[in-house]
């Protein structure tokens, strides 16, 4: 495997190692128990092949949208862009960093404060986006390969240590006990929001790499499942709050409650540095941007206030308590379902210009993207805040709309300017 | 410019260490365990949304306290007895 391969497949992977996707995924396979193992595998399927439509050599250079580009085409493609990746980053981080710091002070050293190992990981990871792009990247890929095999190891711990659970088989002829996992529409419909980040943005997604990120996932996922079946109740599963927790503390006792903690820190560092990575080039890959000249093209991807400013807006979250308020949550679900909304909106746009322009079309792409299309409502109207939600995610698009008006105006007026 | 990424980054560290600066009157770990259960003290949980869920440790036995809500529960705390606050 090439090094950029690795390079790509540790970024995709950044948000699937985090706590709040092992979180939920350990709840959903509480609740649903084996049964969560084929839906994971269809929206899996549906990732890869979305992933591979998304890569076609034929779509045009410039990227989403891809029809022609007038202002209002340009705006809302920027606007969606900016609306479901700077919230995700910021909301997501926050919680993800105030994870890790209480992962820190409760299995290491529970006299470092937890809000102070949070700052100090915001502190390390803005500094290393100072430096240049394979500094940052080889530190992605540390991250996530420590986080990759601490899994593998309490999961193939778990899975050998006791074998298939005899809870799991079911014996013919026996009615299922009357509180046996079952999943929910709801429950599945979650699955899709494991897999924020796979497709992230146009350029990196000419890669083979890029298609195989969901199937990786999807491996961890598999096994980490099937350990964590193996020694924890389903109901336990379900209610927890820390599902990787509880799981890795039945598997191994201690010593597994070190590793996960190790799994957490690592997949906490892979996931906000991976978020800055992303984010710094979505920005340099937005609509208008690859028909400015070069030089500014190459300013904006060496500018370091991006990361400065992201940073900023976390701390200034971490600061103000916002971990200690529901709205978190809310936030990052939010955040979430735009990423997925704006994912599913680049599939369509991609499946309408290559039929429309090559004549071509893909029936498992066009099934896909409408199997994943169809979750939205589901994950929207099952959520237990949908007010909240759907006041967070129309106040993130406007701000997202907004910011992508004033730029376009803005570096249209530039370029007036330096025409004349 | 770079002085001013400087100042910035330097900021945000500065703000790292005001997380650990607070001085509050704190009980141990050891202290606590040896009077849980001996009905002298009475277990304040006030943390909330992710502070609460991140954590791996929940007191048996003690209220949930959010500090949004005080109103519902300051009267029902009892005054005799000695308060731990198990906070952020």
């Amino acid at each position: 495997m090439k090094r950029t391969d690795i390079s790509v497949l540790s970024l995709g992977c950044c948000w699937m190692l985090s706590p709040e996707s092992l979180a939920l995924v350990g709840n959903i396979a509480g609740q649903a128990g084996w049964a969560i193992l084929i839906p994971l595998a269809l929206v899996t399927l549906c990732f890869m092949t979305c992933a591979h439509l998304l890569s076609n050599r034929h779509l045009p250079e410039q990227g989403f949208p891809f029809h022609k580009k007038n202002t209002a085409s340009i705006i809302g493609a920027n606007g969606l862009t900016l609306a479901a990746s700077l919230p995700l980053m910021i909301f997501s981080a926050t919680a993800i960093l105030v994870t890790a710091g209480y992962t820190f002070n409760e299995v290491f050293l529970y006299w470092f404060p937890n809000f102070g190992f949070a700052f100090l990981l915001l502190f390390l990871l803005t500094v290393l986006q100072f430096f240049p792009e394979k500094i940052t990247s080889g530190a992605q890929v540390l991250f996530i390969g420590t986080a990759v095999i601490g899994l593998l190891f309490l999961s193939f711990y778990g899975i050998l240590s006791l074998g298939l659970s005899v809870s799991a088989k079911i014996v013919p002829g026996q009615d299922l006990p009357l509180n046996a996992p079952q999943l929910s529409w709801h429950a599945a419909a979650l699955l899709p929001l494991l897999y924020v980040g796979t497709l992230f943005p146009e350029e990196q997604q000419k890669t083979s790499a890029q298609i195989l990120i969901p199937a990786v996932g999807f491996s961890l996922f598999l096994l980490w499942i099937a350990a964590s079946l193996n020694h924890v109740s389903p109901e336990r599963l379900a209610s927890s709050d820390i599902p990787y927790m509880t799981a890795a503390r039945k598997i191994m006792g201690e010593p597994g409650r070190y590793i996960m903690g190790v799994i957490i820190i690592a997949g906490s560092c892979g996931a906000v540095n991976g978020f800055f990575v992303l984010c710094r080039r979505i920005l340099t890959g937005l609509a208008d941007q690859k028909t400015q000249n070069l030089a500014a093209h190459k300013k904006i991807s060496r500018s370091q206030l991006l990361p400065l400013a992201l940073a900023t807006c976390i701390g200034g979250a971490m600061a103000a308590g916002l971990a200690g308020e529901d709205l978190l949550e809310v936030l990052v679900r939010a955040a979430l379902l735009l990423w997925l909304t704006s994912m599913i909106l680049r599939c369509i746009a991609a499946l309408l210009w290559l039929h429309q322009k090559k004549g071509m079309l893909s029936v498992p792409a066009l099934l896909s993207t409408v199997l994943l299309a169809i979750t939205l409502p589901s994950i929207l109207f099952g959520d237990p805040e949908k007010v909240q939600l759907v006041l967070c995610i129309f106040f993130a698009l406007s701000a997202g709309l907004l910011m992508a008006a004033c730029r376009f105006f803005i570096n249209k007026h530039s370029r007036k300017e330096k025409g004349a | 410019m770079k002085k001013i990424l400087f100042l910035v980054t330097l900021f945000l560290f500065t703000g790292s260490l005001a997380a650990v600066a607070a001085e509050v009157p704190r009980m141990s770990q050891e202290e606590l365990k040896a009077q849980l259960g001996s009905g002298e003290i009475v277990i304040m949980d006030t943390r909330s949304g992710k502070d609460w869920k991140s954590s791996e440790f929940k007191i048996k036995g003690a209220l949930r306290t959010p500090a949004k809500t005080v109103d519902e529960w300051l009267s029902s705390i009892p005054t005799d007895k000695k308060l731990v606050i198990y906070c952020a």
